[in-house]
């Protein structure tokens, strides 16, 4: 009984530390997705020419990306910030460029908003792969 | 090699130090540990805060500075815990020494995988079990990709986060008892026995009489 008591407890402890990384991993990704399209959208309105502000634009969005994910992996976890942040930094910016490519030009808030969208679109892929990933070690190698 | 950890130590703490998240998973896998240890590449010790009290344990790292930067931390540990200076390609202890051996974040640094899980293979007694807190090449072509391109940077730096570790630990001569996810498919706690040598019966032998793993 006080076994099962102690396994309550500490099932409930290990939930709630899960959401506090899920929040951690949103409010970081979401930020992530803001602030690297919002650095595409700028190098656009530089009025550098497409090719230049698409090369531009990746590269500075990508150290934006780094800096932040630096600075929250002692908190996050270097691999857990990093890898699911390059996606958002990697794709994110590259759908403000294909709006401006089709000549439809984003303003500041709508690229803003297509940043988050793309954080949380990252965090729901992140969410579902990892049920995939331990469906896939328990099928693999069912000791586990 | 040595030369880039021990730059690699002064930010250590810093950038590979989250012990929130990992940390549940790595005490959990190191709470099986047993008999006399191996741990390879312990850094500067931030995992020894993990290590259940009153085992046996030698730690190896190829940096000085890491060493010197684990002493005050293997100082506090209740039990047996030696600091050894050596490269995890080249043991120098006998065949078959160890009853466990574990790794954290080694097989992604160490320049030949296959030559360190090799010497492990070695020093590990028949039956022994080796322990694995590792990140790999994720199975996923995006999240792969994105491990590819970090390669290409965080290479210079010693750590390479593509490789297929589960399958050279396979090829290395190990059966794979157990994984879990810790970090969707990227971050794995595996664990891994030895096969144990069994002579054949004497029907079944070959004609040196040479024994066969199972």
């Amino acid at each position: 009984m006080e076994r099962l008591a102690s396994h309550t407890v500490e099932r409930n402890r290990a939930g709630r530390t899960a959401r506090l990384f899920l929040l951690g991993d949103a409010c970081f990704l979401v930020v992530v997705g803001v602030l690297s399209t919002l650095t595409m959208q700028l190098a656009h309105e530089w009025q550098w020419g497409f090719l230049l502000a698409f090369t531009g634009g990746m590269a500075l969005a990508m150290i934006v990306q780094t800096l932040l994910a630096l600075l929250v992996a002692p908190l996050l976890g270097s691999i857990e910030s990093m890898v699911p942040s390059m996606l958002v930094a990697m794709v994110s910016p590259m759908s403000v460029c294909a709006l401006h490519a089709i000549g439809c030009e984003p303003g500041t808030w709508v690229a803003g908003a297509l940043g988050a969208a793309f954080g949380v679109g990252t965090l729901s892929f992140v969410m579902i792969y990892a049920r995939a990933s331990r469906r896939w070690t328990a099928i693999a190698f069912p000791g586990g | 090699m040595s030369r880039i950890w021990a730059w690699r130590a002064k930010f250590y703490d810093v950038c590979e130090g989250s012990q929130l998240r990992r940390g549940p998973h790595k005490a959990a896998l190191f709470q099986e540990m047993s008999g006399r240890v191996l741990f390879e590449a312990v850094g500067t010790g931030v995992d020894i805060q993990h290590f259940p009290p009153g085992r046996d344990i030698t730690a190896i790292d190829i940096s000085d500075e890491m060493l010197r930067r684990a002493r005050p931390r293997a100082e506090r540990y209740r039990g047996r815990l030696e600091l050894v200076r050596m490269d995890a390609q080249h043991l120098s202890f006998p065949d078959e020494c160890f009853d466990t051996v574990v790794t954290a974040c080694t097989m992604c640094s160490v320049p030949d995988p296959h030559r360190a899980l090799r010497e492990i293979h070695r020093v590990l007694r028949p039956g022994g079990q080796l322990l694995m807190f590792e990140h790999v090449r994720s199975r996923n072509r995006v999240l792969g990709l994105a491990l590819d391109l970090m390669t290409i940077w965080t290479r210079w730096s010693g750590t390479e986060m593509n490789r297929d570790t589960l399958r050279n630990v396979q090829a290395a001569g190990f059966c794979i008892t157990r994984v879990e996810s810790v970090y969707l498919d990227i971050i794995l706690s595996i664990r891994a026995e030895k096969m144990e040598k069994l002579r054949r019966p004497a029907s079944a032998r070959g004609k040196h009489g040479d024994v066969v793993r199972i």
